[in-house]
Protein backbone atom coordinates (compact mmCIF):
# COMPACT_ATOMS: atom_id res chain seq x y z
CA UNK A 1 0.00 0.00 0.00
CA UNK A 2 1.24 3.50 -0.79
CA UNK A 3 -0.31 6.83 0.02
CA UNK A 4 0.17 10.33 -1.28
CA UNK A 5 -0.75 13.71 0.20
CA UNK A 6 -2.02 16.40 -2.15
CA UNK A 7 0.03 19.43 -1.12
CA UNK A 8 -2.55 21.85 -2.49
CA UNK A 9 -5.32 20.34 -0.40
CA UNK A 10 -3.32 19.80 2.82
CA UNK A 11 -3.96 22.61 5.28
CA UNK A 12 -1.90 21.30 8.17
CA UNK A 13 -4.60 19.91 10.46
CA UNK A 14 -2.02 17.32 11.49
CA UNK A 15 -4.58 14.54 12.03
CA UNK A 16 -2.61 12.03 9.96
CA UNK A 17 0.52 12.42 12.06
CA UNK A 18 -1.51 11.95 15.23
CA UNK A 19 -3.26 8.81 14.07
CA UNK A 20 -0.34 7.16 12.27
CA UNK A 21 3.02 8.73 13.11
CA UNK A 22 4.90 5.77 11.59
CA UNK A 23 3.66 6.80 8.16
CA UNK A 24 2.92 10.53 8.45
CA UNK A 25 4.97 13.38 9.80
CA UNK A 26 4.60 17.14 9.63
CA UNK A 27 7.09 19.54 8.08
CA UNK A 28 8.21 22.82 9.65
CA UNK A 29 5.09 24.56 8.41
CA UNK A 30 2.90 21.82 9.83
CA UNK A 31 1.96 20.26 6.52
CA UNK A 32 1.70 16.51 6.09
CA UNK A 33 4.57 14.42 4.72
CA UNK A 34 4.54 10.69 4.00
CA UNK A 35 7.61 9.19 5.65
CA UNK A 36 7.09 5.49 4.99
CA UNK A 37 8.09 4.13 1.60
CA UNK A 38 5.57 1.38 1.67
CA UNK A 39 3.00 0.43 4.23
CA UNK A 40 2.63 -2.97 5.80
CA UNK A 41 -0.76 -4.65 6.05
CA UNK A 42 -0.53 -4.20 9.83
CA UNK A 43 -0.33 -0.44 9.43
CA UNK A 44 -3.07 -0.29 6.84
CA UNK A 45 -6.03 0.18 9.25
CA UNK A 46 -4.37 3.19 10.93
CA UNK A 47 -3.48 4.63 7.53
CA UNK A 48 -7.08 4.23 6.41
CA UNK A 49 -8.17 6.00 9.61
CA UNK A 50 -5.80 8.86 8.76
CA UNK A 51 -7.24 9.07 5.25
CA UNK A 52 -10.78 9.09 6.64
CA UNK A 53 -9.99 11.66 9.34
CA UNK A 54 -8.44 14.28 7.04
CA UNK A 55 -11.01 17.09 6.79
CA UNK A 56 -9.49 18.17 3.48
CA UNK A 57 -9.53 14.70 1.90
CA UNK A 58 -5.91 15.40 1.04
CA UNK A 59 -4.64 11.85 1.41
CA UNK A 60 -5.26 9.10 -1.09
CA UNK A 61 -4.01 5.63 -1.82
CA UNK A 62 -1.66 5.72 -4.79
CA UNK A 63 -1.23 2.00 -4.66
CA UNK A 64 -3.75 -0.25 -2.94
CA UNK A 65 -2.57 -2.88 -0.46
CA UNK A 66 -2.01 -6.45 -1.63
CA UNK A 67 -4.90 -7.55 0.59
CA UNK A 68 -7.42 -5.25 -1.08
CA UNK A 69 -6.18 -6.23 -4.53
CA UNK A 70 -6.95 -9.85 -3.73
CA UNK A 71 -10.48 -8.84 -2.75
CA UNK A 72 -11.02 -7.33 -6.16
CA UNK A 73 -10.13 -10.60 -7.84
CA UNK B 1 -38.40 29.22 3.69
CA UNK B 2 -39.33 29.31 7.34
CA UNK B 3 -39.56 26.38 9.68
CA UNK B 4 -42.70 26.45 11.77
CA UNK B 5 -42.71 24.78 15.12
CA UNK B 6 -39.89 24.22 17.47
CA UNK B 7 -38.84 21.43 19.75
CA UNK B 8 -39.95 23.54 22.69
CA UNK B 9 -42.96 24.90 20.79
CA UNK B 10 -42.09 28.50 20.07
CA UNK B 11 -42.19 28.70 16.24
CA UNK B 12 -40.06 30.11 13.39
CA UNK B 13 -36.78 28.75 14.59
CA UNK B 14 -34.45 29.35 11.74
CA UNK B 15 -35.72 32.70 10.50
CA UNK B 16 -34.95 34.02 13.95
CA UNK B 17 -31.66 32.17 14.49
CA UNK B 18 -29.25 34.53 16.21
CA UNK B 19 -26.00 33.25 17.66
CA UNK B 20 -26.00 35.97 20.34
CA UNK B 21 -29.48 35.15 21.62
CA UNK B 22 -29.16 34.38 25.35
CA UNK B 23 -31.98 31.83 25.06
CA UNK B 24 -30.34 29.94 22.20
CA UNK B 25 -27.84 27.76 24.10
CA UNK B 26 -30.50 25.60 25.69
CA UNK B 27 -31.77 24.43 22.30
CA UNK B 28 -28.75 25.16 20.12
CA UNK B 29 -28.10 21.64 18.86
CA UNK B 30 -31.80 20.85 18.57
CA UNK B 31 -32.22 23.85 16.26
CA UNK B 32 -29.27 22.81 14.16
CA UNK B 33 -30.56 19.25 13.85
CA UNK B 34 -33.88 20.67 12.69
CA UNK B 35 -32.06 22.77 10.13
CA UNK B 36 -30.03 19.83 8.81
CA UNK B 37 -33.15 17.71 8.51
CA UNK B 38 -35.57 20.25 7.05
CA UNK B 39 -33.69 23.23 5.63
CA UNK B 40 -29.94 22.78 5.51
CA UNK B 41 -29.40 26.17 3.89
CA UNK B 42 -31.87 28.39 5.72
CA UNK B 43 -32.29 32.12 5.75
CA UNK B 44 -32.24 34.03 9.03
CA UNK B 45 -33.60 37.56 9.20
CA UNK B 46 -31.38 38.40 12.15
CA UNK B 47 -28.09 40.31 12.14
CA UNK B 48 -28.84 41.95 8.82
CA UNK B 49 -29.94 38.71 7.17
CA UNK B 50 -27.77 35.72 6.34
CA UNK B 51 -27.78 32.12 5.17
CA UNK B 52 -27.34 29.50 7.84
CA UNK B 53 -25.37 26.57 6.37
CA UNK B 54 -25.56 23.51 8.57
CA UNK B 55 -24.77 20.34 6.58
CA UNK B 56 -21.21 19.02 6.47
CA UNK B 57 -20.83 18.94 2.70
CA UNK B 58 -22.30 22.42 2.32
CA UNK B 59 -20.04 23.86 5.05
CA UNK B 60 -17.16 22.16 3.26
CA UNK B 61 -18.20 23.72 -0.03
CA UNK B 62 -18.24 27.19 1.53
CA UNK B 63 -14.93 26.88 3.35
CA UNK B 64 -13.13 25.24 0.41
CA UNK B 65 -13.84 28.12 -1.94
CA UNK B 66 -12.30 31.34 -0.64
CA UNK B 67 -12.92 33.07 -3.99
CA UNK B 68 -16.70 32.69 -3.96
CA UNK B 69 -16.95 32.93 -0.18
CA UNK B 70 -14.59 35.66 0.94
CA UNK B 71 -13.43 36.71 4.39
CA UNK B 72 -12.28 40.26 3.68
CA UNK B 73 -15.79 41.69 4.12
CA UNK B 74 -15.93 40.33 7.66
CA UNK B 75 -16.26 36.92 9.28
CA UNK B 76 -18.32 37.84 12.32
CA UNK B 77 -22.00 38.34 11.66
CA UNK B 78 -23.55 41.49 13.00
CA UNK B 79 -20.15 42.91 13.89
CA UNK B 80 -20.14 46.51 15.08
CA UNK B 81 -18.43 48.88 12.72
CA UNK B 82 -14.82 49.44 13.58
CA UNK B 83 -14.42 45.82 14.63
CA UNK B 84 -12.49 44.83 11.49
CA UNK B 85 -9.45 42.94 12.58
CA UNK B 86 -6.86 43.82 9.88
CA UNK B 87 -5.67 40.28 10.41
CA UNK B 88 -5.18 37.19 8.34
CA UNK B 89 -8.58 35.83 9.35
CA UNK B 90 -10.24 38.60 7.37
CA UNK B 91 -7.91 38.40 4.40
CA UNK B 92 -8.33 36.42 1.20
CA UNK B 93 -5.79 34.58 -0.89
CA UNK B 94 -3.30 35.38 -2.30
CA UNK B 95 -2.44 37.84 0.50
CA UNK B 96 -3.78 35.42 3.12
CA UNK B 97 -1.37 32.74 1.92
CA UNK B 98 1.55 35.13 2.46
CA UNK B 99 0.47 35.66 6.06
CA UNK B 100 0.27 31.90 6.61
CA UNK B 101 3.70 31.36 5.05
CA UNK B 102 5.04 33.94 7.47
CA UNK B 103 3.41 32.49 10.55
CA UNK B 104 2.64 28.77 10.15
CA UNK B 105 6.09 27.70 11.34
CA UNK B 106 5.67 29.56 14.62
CA UNK B 107 2.43 27.69 15.31
CA UNK B 108 3.71 24.32 14.19
CA UNK B 109 3.90 21.37 16.52
CA UNK B 110 7.66 21.28 16.07
CA UNK B 111 8.18 24.91 17.07
CA UNK B 112 5.75 24.69 19.98
CA UNK B 113 7.81 21.91 21.56
CA UNK B 114 10.01 24.72 22.84
CA UNK B 115 7.15 26.32 24.77
CA UNK B 116 5.75 23.12 26.25
CA UNK B 117 7.85 23.35 29.44
CA UNK B 118 6.57 26.86 30.12
CA UNK B 119 2.96 25.73 29.63
CA UNK B 120 3.54 22.85 32.06
CA UNK B 121 4.95 25.24 34.60
CA UNK B 122 1.95 27.56 34.45
CA UNK B 123 -0.48 24.65 34.62
CA UNK B 124 1.30 23.08 37.60
CA UNK B 125 1.34 26.44 39.39
CA UNK B 126 -2.38 26.91 38.88
CA UNK B 127 -3.17 23.38 40.04
CA UNK B 128 -0.98 23.88 43.13
CA UNK B 129 -3.13 26.90 43.88
CA UNK B 130 -6.44 25.05 44.10
CA UNK B 131 -5.62 21.47 45.11
CA UNK B 132 -5.58 22.25 48.85
CA UNK B 133 -9.16 23.57 48.68
CA UNK B 134 -10.43 20.29 47.25
CA UNK B 135 -12.50 22.26 44.73
CA UNK B 136 -12.21 24.73 41.90
CA UNK B 137 -14.22 26.33 39.12
CA UNK B 138 -12.50 24.97 36.03
CA UNK B 139 -13.18 27.97 33.78
CA UNK B 140 -12.32 30.76 36.21
CA UNK B 141 -9.55 29.06 38.24
CA UNK B 142 -7.85 26.94 35.62
CA UNK B 143 -8.72 27.12 31.94
CA UNK B 144 -9.07 30.91 31.93
CA UNK B 145 -5.77 31.82 33.59
CA UNK B 146 -3.91 29.02 31.77
CA UNK B 147 -4.91 30.13 28.30
CA UNK B 148 -4.45 33.80 29.18
CA UNK B 149 -0.93 33.09 30.47
CA UNK B 150 0.04 30.99 27.48
CA UNK B 151 -1.31 33.33 24.85
CA UNK B 152 0.04 36.49 26.40
CA UNK B 153 3.45 34.91 26.92
CA UNK B 154 3.66 33.38 23.47
CA UNK B 155 2.02 36.12 21.42
CA UNK B 156 2.64 39.30 23.38
CA UNK B 157 5.94 38.13 24.83
CA UNK B 158 4.76 39.22 28.27
CA UNK B 159 6.05 37.69 31.46
CA UNK B 160 3.16 35.92 33.18
CA UNK B 161 4.19 36.46 36.79
CA UNK B 162 4.79 40.19 36.55
CA UNK B 163 1.76 40.91 34.35
CA UNK B 164 -0.79 38.54 35.82
CA UNK B 165 -3.49 41.08 36.73
CA UNK B 166 -3.34 42.95 33.45
CA UNK B 167 -3.42 39.72 31.47
CA UNK B 168 -6.42 38.35 33.34
CA UNK B 169 -8.28 41.65 32.90
CA UNK B 170 -7.58 41.58 29.20
CA UNK B 171 -8.78 37.99 28.98
CA UNK B 172 -12.05 38.88 30.68
CA UNK B 173 -12.48 41.80 28.33
CA UNK B 174 -12.00 39.50 25.35
CA UNK B 175 -14.82 37.26 26.53
CA UNK B 176 -17.16 40.21 26.02
CA UNK B 177 -16.34 40.37 22.33
CA UNK B 178 -17.80 36.93 21.71
CA UNK B 179 -20.92 37.46 23.75
CA UNK B 180 -22.56 40.35 21.98
CA UNK B 181 -20.25 42.42 19.84
CA UNK B 182 -21.65 45.64 21.24
CA UNK B 183 -20.16 48.52 23.21
CA UNK B 184 -18.28 46.28 25.63
CA UNK B 185 -16.71 44.39 22.78
CA UNK B 186 -15.57 47.60 21.14
CA UNK B 187 -13.94 48.76 24.36
CA UNK B 188 -12.26 45.42 24.92
CA UNK B 189 -10.83 45.54 21.45
CA UNK B 190 -9.52 49.03 22.16
CA UNK B 191 -7.74 47.83 25.31
CA UNK B 192 -6.04 44.95 23.52
CA UNK B 193 -5.17 47.13 20.59
CA UNK B 194 -3.45 49.69 22.79
CA UNK B 195 -1.52 46.97 24.59
CA UNK B 196 -0.37 45.40 21.34
CA UNK B 197 0.77 48.74 19.93
CA UNK B 198 2.77 49.45 23.06
CA UNK B 199 4.45 46.04 22.94
CA UNK B 200 5.35 46.42 19.28
CA UNK B 201 6.86 49.86 19.95
CA UNK B 202 8.81 48.45 22.89
CA UNK B 203 10.15 45.56 20.83
CA UNK B 204 11.21 47.91 18.04
CA UNK B 205 13.04 50.28 20.33
CA UNK B 206 14.67 47.46 22.29
CA UNK B 207 16.48 46.34 19.15
CA UNK B 208 15.97 42.86 20.51
CA UNK B 209 15.44 40.00 18.12
CA UNK B 210 13.61 36.83 19.11
CA UNK B 211 12.23 33.95 17.05
CA UNK B 212 8.65 34.77 17.94
CA UNK B 213 5.40 36.08 16.54
CA UNK B 214 6.01 39.78 17.22
CA UNK B 215 9.36 39.56 15.44
CA UNK B 216 7.92 37.71 12.47
CA UNK B 217 5.23 40.36 12.07
CA UNK B 218 7.64 43.28 12.46
CA UNK B 219 10.38 41.92 10.19
CA UNK B 220 8.36 39.87 7.72
CA UNK B 221 6.74 40.80 4.45
CA UNK B 222 3.52 40.02 2.65
CA UNK B 223 2.82 40.83 -1.00
CA UNK B 224 6.45 41.94 -1.23
CA UNK B 225 6.13 44.69 1.38
CA UNK B 226 6.40 45.01 5.17
CA UNK B 227 3.22 44.60 7.19
CA UNK B 228 1.39 47.80 8.05
CA UNK B 229 1.14 48.75 11.72
CA UNK B 230 -2.56 47.92 11.63
CA UNK B 231 -1.78 44.47 10.25
CA UNK B 232 0.87 43.81 12.90
CA UNK B 233 -1.39 44.90 15.72
CA UNK B 234 -4.45 43.28 14.16
CA UNK B 235 -2.79 39.89 13.94
CA UNK B 236 -1.41 40.08 17.48
CA UNK B 237 -4.77 40.90 18.96
CA UNK B 238 -6.43 38.26 16.82
CA UNK B 239 -4.12 35.51 18.06
CA UNK B 240 -4.68 36.43 21.68
CA UNK B 241 -8.40 36.96 21.27
CA UNK B 242 -9.06 33.94 19.12
CA UNK B 243 -6.94 31.65 21.26
CA UNK B 244 -8.45 32.46 24.62
CA UNK B 245 -12.13 31.59 24.73
CA UNK B 246 -11.80 28.77 22.27
CA UNK B 247 -9.16 26.69 24.04
CA UNK B 248 -10.76 27.50 27.38
CA UNK B 249 -14.05 26.23 25.98
CA UNK B 250 -12.61 22.85 25.06
CA UNK B 251 -10.95 22.40 28.47
CA UNK B 252 -14.25 23.25 30.15
CA UNK B 253 -16.28 20.99 27.88
CA UNK B 254 -13.99 18.03 28.46
CA UNK B 255 -14.21 18.68 32.20
CA UNK B 256 -18.00 18.52 31.90
CA UNK B 257 -17.85 15.14 30.15
CA UNK B 258 -15.36 13.95 32.71
CA UNK B 259 -17.61 14.74 35.66
CA UNK B 260 -20.57 13.17 33.89
CA UNK B 261 -18.70 9.88 33.34
CA UNK B 262 -15.89 8.74 35.68
CA UNK B 263 -14.66 6.33 32.99
CA UNK B 264 -13.55 9.37 31.03
CA UNK B 265 -11.31 10.56 33.86
CA UNK B 266 -9.53 7.20 33.66
CA UNK B 267 -9.26 7.45 29.90
CA UNK B 268 -7.63 10.86 30.18
CA UNK B 269 -4.89 9.38 32.35
CA UNK B 270 -3.62 7.48 29.31
CA UNK B 271 -1.23 9.84 27.46
CA UNK B 272 -2.48 8.40 24.18
CA UNK B 273 -5.80 10.20 24.68
CA UNK B 274 -4.60 13.25 22.82
CA UNK B 275 -4.07 11.20 19.66
CA UNK B 276 -7.66 10.04 19.17
CA UNK B 277 -10.05 10.88 22.03
CA UNK B 278 -9.28 14.58 21.89
CA UNK B 279 -10.61 14.80 18.35
CA UNK B 280 -13.91 13.25 19.42
CA UNK B 281 -14.15 15.85 22.20
CA UNK B 282 -13.30 18.57 19.67
CA UNK B 283 -15.99 17.35 17.32
CA UNK B 284 -18.65 17.55 19.98
CA UNK B 285 -17.46 20.67 21.77
CA UNK B 286 -16.79 22.56 18.54
CA UNK B 287 -16.58 25.85 20.42
CA UNK B 288 -16.27 28.02 17.33
CA UNK B 289 -19.86 27.60 16.35
CA UNK B 290 -19.27 28.91 12.87
CA UNK B 291 -17.60 31.47 10.67
CA UNK B 292 -18.99 34.11 8.37
CA UNK B 293 -18.36 34.68 4.70
CA UNK B 294 -19.61 37.01 1.98
CA UNK B 295 -20.67 35.69 -1.41
CA UNK B 296 -18.92 37.22 -4.42
CA UNK B 297 -20.74 35.48 -7.23
CA UNK B 298 -24.12 33.78 -7.49
CA UNK B 299 -23.75 30.20 -6.34
CA UNK B 300 -25.92 27.23 -5.43
CA UNK B 301 -25.36 25.67 -2.03
CA UNK B 302 -27.48 22.81 -0.80
CA UNK B 303 -30.02 23.50 -3.53
CA UNK B 304 -30.47 27.17 -2.56
CA UNK B 305 -29.37 29.99 -4.83
CA UNK B 306 -27.14 32.49 -3.05
CA UNK B 307 -26.57 35.91 -4.59
CA UNK B 308 -23.42 38.01 -4.71
CA UNK B 309 -23.36 40.18 -1.60
CA UNK B 310 -25.20 37.66 0.59
CA UNK B 311 -23.80 36.84 4.02
CA UNK B 312 -23.27 33.22 4.98
CA UNK B 313 -22.69 31.63 8.39
CA UNK B 314 -20.97 28.27 7.98
CA UNK B 315 -21.89 26.34 11.10
CA UNK B 316 -18.90 24.09 11.79
CA UNK B 317 -20.48 22.96 15.04
CA UNK B 318 -23.44 21.68 13.04
CA UNK B 319 -21.30 20.05 10.35
CA UNK B 320 -19.65 18.14 13.17
CA UNK B 321 -22.98 16.50 14.05
CA UNK B 322 -24.13 15.77 10.51
CA UNK B 323 -25.80 12.36 10.61
CA UNK B 324 -24.62 11.72 7.07
CA UNK B 325 -21.00 11.79 8.18
CA UNK B 326 -21.11 10.77 11.84
CA UNK B 327 -23.22 7.89 13.11
CA UNK B 328 -25.07 8.71 16.37
CA UNK B 329 -23.54 12.17 16.13
CA UNK B 330 -24.63 13.50 19.52
CA UNK B 331 -22.91 10.67 21.40
CA UNK B 332 -19.30 10.37 22.45
CA UNK B 333 -17.72 7.52 20.49
CA UNK B 334 -13.96 7.26 20.63
CA UNK B 335 -13.88 4.48 18.06
CA UNK B 336 -15.50 6.18 15.11
CA UNK B 337 -14.31 4.78 11.81
CA UNK B 338 -14.06 8.32 10.53
CA UNK B 339 -13.86 11.67 12.29
CA UNK B 340 -13.04 14.39 9.77
CA UNK B 341 -14.38 17.06 12.11
CA UNK B 342 -14.12 20.73 11.29
CA UNK B 343 -13.82 22.09 14.82
CA UNK B 344 -10.69 23.91 13.65
CA UNK B 345 -12.43 24.91 10.44
CA UNK B 346 -11.07 23.76 7.13
CA UNK B 347 -9.62 25.16 3.94
CA UNK B 348 -7.05 27.94 3.79
CA UNK B 349 -8.26 29.50 7.05
CA UNK B 350 -7.78 26.27 9.06
CA UNK B 351 -7.18 27.46 12.61
CA UNK B 352 -3.55 28.52 12.78
CA UNK B 353 -3.57 27.87 16.52
CA UNK B 354 -4.81 24.28 16.38
CA UNK B 355 -1.51 22.77 17.52
CA UNK B 356 -1.23 25.29 20.35
CA UNK B 357 -4.77 24.49 21.42
CA UNK B 358 -4.06 20.76 21.42
CA UNK B 359 -0.88 21.27 23.39
CA UNK B 360 -2.58 23.38 26.07
CA UNK B 361 -5.49 20.98 26.40
CA UNK B 362 -3.19 17.96 26.77
CA UNK B 363 -1.00 19.69 29.34
CA UNK B 364 -4.02 21.02 31.23
CA UNK B 365 -5.45 17.58 31.89
CA UNK B 366 -2.11 15.93 32.51
CA UNK B 367 -1.21 18.54 35.13
CA UNK B 368 -4.64 18.27 36.74
CA UNK B 369 -4.89 14.48 36.83
CA UNK B 370 -1.36 14.10 38.18
CA UNK B 371 -2.49 15.89 41.33
CA UNK B 372 -6.15 14.96 41.78
CA UNK B 373 -8.62 12.14 41.31
CA UNK B 374 -12.34 11.55 41.66
CA UNK B 375 -13.34 14.78 39.95
CA UNK B 376 -17.07 15.42 40.40
CA UNK B 377 -19.43 18.25 39.75
CA UNK B 378 -20.14 20.39 42.84
CA UNK B 379 -23.45 19.05 44.24
CA UNK B 380 -26.37 21.14 43.01
CA UNK B 381 -24.39 22.78 40.24
CA UNK B 382 -25.88 22.87 36.76
CA UNK B 383 -23.99 23.27 33.54
CA UNK B 384 -25.11 26.02 31.18
CA UNK B 385 -23.55 27.06 27.89
CA UNK B 386 -22.80 30.57 26.70
CA UNK B 387 -24.45 32.29 23.78
CA UNK B 388 -22.17 33.91 21.24
CA UNK B 389 -19.84 32.84 18.52
CA UNK B 390 -17.73 30.80 20.94
CA UNK B 391 -19.84 28.28 22.81
CA UNK B 392 -18.46 27.24 26.20
CA UNK B 393 -19.71 26.01 29.55
CA UNK B 394 -20.23 29.12 31.64
CA UNK B 395 -19.02 27.63 34.88
CA UNK B 396 -17.76 24.15 35.85
CA UNK B 397 -17.46 23.93 39.64
CA UNK B 398 -15.84 20.65 40.66
CA UNK B 399 -14.62 18.82 43.74
CA UNK B 400 -11.81 16.26 43.87
CA UNK B 401 -9.42 14.41 46.14
CA UNK B 402 -5.71 15.09 46.20
CA UNK B 403 -3.64 12.12 45.03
Amino acid sequence: MRVVIDGDLCQGHGRCALVCPEVFDLDDEGHGVVVAESISDEMAPDVRQAIADCPERAISESEPSMASMDERE
Amino acid sequence: MTIEGHVTGSGDVLAGFNIYDPDLPAHFHDDLRLARQRCPVAHSEELGGYWLVTAYEDVKKVLSDPRTFISSEGIILGATEGMETNSLIETDPPLQRDFRRLLDRLFSRRHLESVEPAIREVAAGLVDGFVPAGRCEVMRDYAGPLTAAVLSTLVFGLDWETNREAILETAEAVEATSQNNGEAAFEARGVMDALARRLVAERRSSGESRDDIIDALITGSVAGRPLTEDEIVGNLTLFVGAGLDTTKAVIGSIAVWMVEDPAIEERLRDPAWTKRDLDEFLRLASPVTGVGRTVTADVVVGGRRLTAGDKVWALCSSANRDEGVFDHPDEIDFDRPRNPHVAFGMGVHRCIGSNLARLQIGVAFEALLTRVRGIRLEPGAEIAYSPGVVRHPVSVPVTFEAR
